[in-house]
């Protein structure tokens, strides 16, 4: 018995060394590279720093200072004008398309491929092939307003013809991709369902109404959830193609920390930003999290 | 110093965000606060066999480097340089960061603007030495040249090219509408007029092509009316308060109001030099130097594009801005570096540029062999402007107020800022921003 234990014991401490040891590398990484840098960033916002000179320690200035900044305002307003109407649009259009391309219509993978493409395509370059379509002089969305007589708005260059506009391709680009998770939502299913509840004489529509949107719920939560925090994080392709020489005609709140940190040299007030951004991204993210109990069915 | 006792104090107070950030964080407030650029010691190169890296940002002109790296490697065989290439875009945040990390380009181009942020905060290095007897004679440089480089009654620049502004102009536009070509007698009065005279709405043609860039627009125009932005210590902005420069700002904004160059909201996906002046919509443009190769290529598409001294206001003058190549203080081989950087100023490697790269070498006299390669377009106006051209002014609290001052004004040329009010607002913001860079 003693023996026994001892050797248990001798095994559960080679096997606690062995594991520890087997996950080191990751855990060393992952402390200098995440939360070294994390608490780093936390400290920075607390000072004044142009990355050139050594950092002088500020106290709450910065955050007090974030409260009285107009332009801080502003970037948060594009941002949510950005992330609602991007979030509802994405996650309504691409449960639509996977129910659409999940039925035995002709071409289904060729549209499939045709929708999913833009995904696999750089930010930048969509935002840049975007910009053109959207030029209010030679491009062809207001070449063709105008052969219908209609003047069409400088698109990109006014705040809201702008927001407009960016979630049109947001929505382009980012589709796809819901549309596939939905698909595997939709294909793990059971079939039984639908046979068992035709039978019983159930519509298309009442079987998409009460057994497709509520057993596709886990994936519409997680696909929100993705969706709300990757549009507050709305940086590249907004910047790209609503940049004008050395101004933004639509500052989001990505850009303005960028703007601020690298742009200006204020490291400090920049990270004071990043943080309160955080702060947004988690109370949206716990708020969904206690709502999914209303809304979301395992089954 | 005081703020050093709070920011102790302010560490220990934070102590939960762990130990090792606050140690990461305390390091590097350790180093002096107000570093003496003029401290730093080093030793002369010795002749041991060294690596030294080398920053530079246009990949275009890398060749052109190759080979100057290679007659270095003549001179001095046991110094190896290595290039190291960041795209313009991303150059500055590279270079700061770097800077901060202690990982910096041991020699690396800069250019004026940055270079009194850079020299300010101690991180180059002093090159006084490699001037005056067995070193570059002074003399051979533009003064202004060696001005961008001087902070505080030091050298920090080996000079390496420079750029001025002239008037490209379309002649195809100009014969369609049988109008002169534009010439050194024109005035502000002259170009205001041809403007109007070849803007051609029916057909999209408009008279001139205003960048949204100081350098290549509105600067001249503000320089050439004796106006300035900033006050002569540097503290604030006067572009109110200056009559002259609100009279050029104003000169300058009515080109857009009255449509007689493309919009800021044409511009933002079509900037002028790049697309709607080559394309051929766009009669005349105040343009920089370097422009000159591509324009002259397109002569074989059937473009023919010409150039001219700029039209004089007040006075001639025009935007020079130069690039330089500089030390990094917190270098391991400064010695060897500041070899590199001294062989990069001399006649062998500032050939070089002349014969293949994109700017005016700075040692004068080598001018003959970068208009060779421009033949048939009369870039020694490029040349000539130099002598009047004027260096903006470069503050150490950096160039964000550059920004500030480009997004005003381009509100003022959208007619989203009335431009009776412009010059005020402009002032105002720019100071607001000023403000923001030194608390």
């Amino acid at each position: 018995m003693s023996t026994a234990s001892r050797k248990s014991g001798t095994l559960a401490r080679s096997e606690f060394r062995w594991g520890y040891g087997l996950i080191a590398p990751m855990m060393i990484g992952f402390s200098i590279f995440f939360l070294v840098a994390l608490a780093a960033s936390f400290v920075i916002s607390f000072t004044r720093w142009d990355l050139l000179n050594p950092p002088v320690f500020n106290g709450l200035s910065n955050y007090r200072r974030i409260f009285s900044d107009d332009v801080f305002r502003t970037a948060l307003f594009n941002t949510f004008a950005i992330a609602v109407p991007n979030v509802i649009l994405r996650v309504g259009t691409a449960m639509g398309l996977a129910v659409v391309l999940n039925s035995k219509i002709a071409f289904r993978t060729f549209y499939r491929i045709v929708f999913f493409l833009p995904v696999l395509t750089m930010p930048v370059a969509t935002a840049t092939i975007w910009k053109w379509i959207f030029d209010p002089k030679y491009g062809p969305i207001n070449g063709v307003l105008a052969r219908a007589g209609i003047e069409g708005p400088s698109w990109l260059f006014h705040q809201n013809t702008a927001v407009f506009a960016v979630v049109v391709v947001l929505l382009w680009s980012g589709v796809g991709y819901d549309m596939i998770i939905f698909l595997a939502g939709l294909q793990a299913i059971p079939r039984d369902y639908y046979e068992a509840s035709s039978l019983d004489g159930a519509s298309g529509w009442q079987q998409f109404r009460d057994i497709t949107v509520p057993l596709l719920t886990p994936t519409t939560f997680f696909l929100s959830v993705i969706a709300v925090i990757g549009s507050l994080q709305v940086f590249d392709l907004v910047y790209v193609m609503t940049r004008l020489d050395q101004s933004n005609r639509l500052p989001t709140l990505v850009y303005y920390i960028y703007n601020k940190g690298f742009e200006e040299g204020q490291m400090g007030y920049a990270t004071a930003v990043a943080w309160v951004l955080l702060g947004l991204i988690l109370i949206f993210t716990f708020f969904q999290f206690r709502l999914q109990r209303r809304w979301v069915h395992y089954q | 110093m005081v703020s050093r006792k709070i920011n102790r104090r302010g560490f220990v107070q934070a102590g939960a965000v762990g130990a090792a950030a606050a140690m990461v964080a305390r390091n590097s407030m350790a180093q002096d606060a107000t570093p003496d650029a003029t401290a730093v010691t080093w030793e002369p190169y010795n002749g041991e066999e060294v690596t030294i890296s080398y920053g530079i940002w246009d990949s275009a002109q890398q060749a052109g480097v190759e080979e100057q790296i290679a007659a270095f490697k003549e001179v001095q065989p046991n110094i190896t340089v290595e290039i190291q290439l960041t795209p313009w875009a991303d150059y500055w945040t590279k270079l700061q960061t770097a800077v901060a990390g202690g990982e910096a380009f041991d020699v690396f181009w800069l250019n004026s603007a940055n270079c009194p942020v850079y020299a300010s905060a101690g991180a180059l290095v002093p090159l006084d030495s490699i001037f005056g007897e067995g070193g570059l004679d002074p003399a051979n440089y533009p003064e202004q040249i060696l001005n961008l480089y001087s902070f505080d009654g030091h050298r920090y620049g080996s000079p390496r090219e420079y750029d001025t502004i002239a008037l490209y102009y379309n002649k195809d536009i100009f014969d369609a509408a049988g109008e002169a070509y534009p010439d050194d007698t024109w005035d502000w009065a002259k170009f205001r007029e041809v403007a109007e005279k070849l803007t051609d709405e029916a057909n999209g043609i408009y008279g001139v092509g205003l960048h949204l860039s100081g350098q290549e627009n509105y600067s001249n125009f503000v320089f050439q009316n004796e106006g300035q932005y900033l006050n002569d210590d540097l503290t604030a902005c006067v572009t109110a308060d200056n009559a002259n420069t609100a009279e050029a700002i104003q000169w300058v904004t009515q080109f857009y109001l009255d449509g007689l160059t493309p919009g800021p909201d044409v511009q933002q996906s079509n900037p002028v030099p790049d697309t709607l002046f080559p394309g051929g919509v766009v009669a005349m443009m105040p343009g920089l130097s370097p422009r000159a190769q591509t324009y002259l290529a397109l002569r074989e598409d059937g473009v023919n594009i010409e150039v001219a001294p700029l039209p004089q206001g007040k006075k001639r003058a025009c935007v020079m801005h130069g690039l330089g190549n500089v030390v990094w203080s917190g270098s391991k081989n400064i010695g060897a570096a500041v070899e590199f950087a001294k062989f990069l100023g001399d006649e062998t490697a500032e050939r070089l540029i002349a014969t293949t790269g994109i700017g005016l070498p700075a040692f004068k006299g080598l001018e003959g062999e970068w208009l060779t390669r421009l033949e048939g377009m009369n870039a020694q106006v490029f040349v000539d402007a130099s002598e009047y051209g004027v260096i903006p002014q470069d503050p150490t609290y950096g160039p964000a107020w550059q920004s500030t001052l480009g997004e005003e004004i381009t509100k003022g040329f959208a007619g989203e800022t009335a431009i009776d009010v412009l010059p005020q607002t402009i002032q105002d913001a720019v100071n607001a921003t000023i403000a923001e860079s030194q608390a």
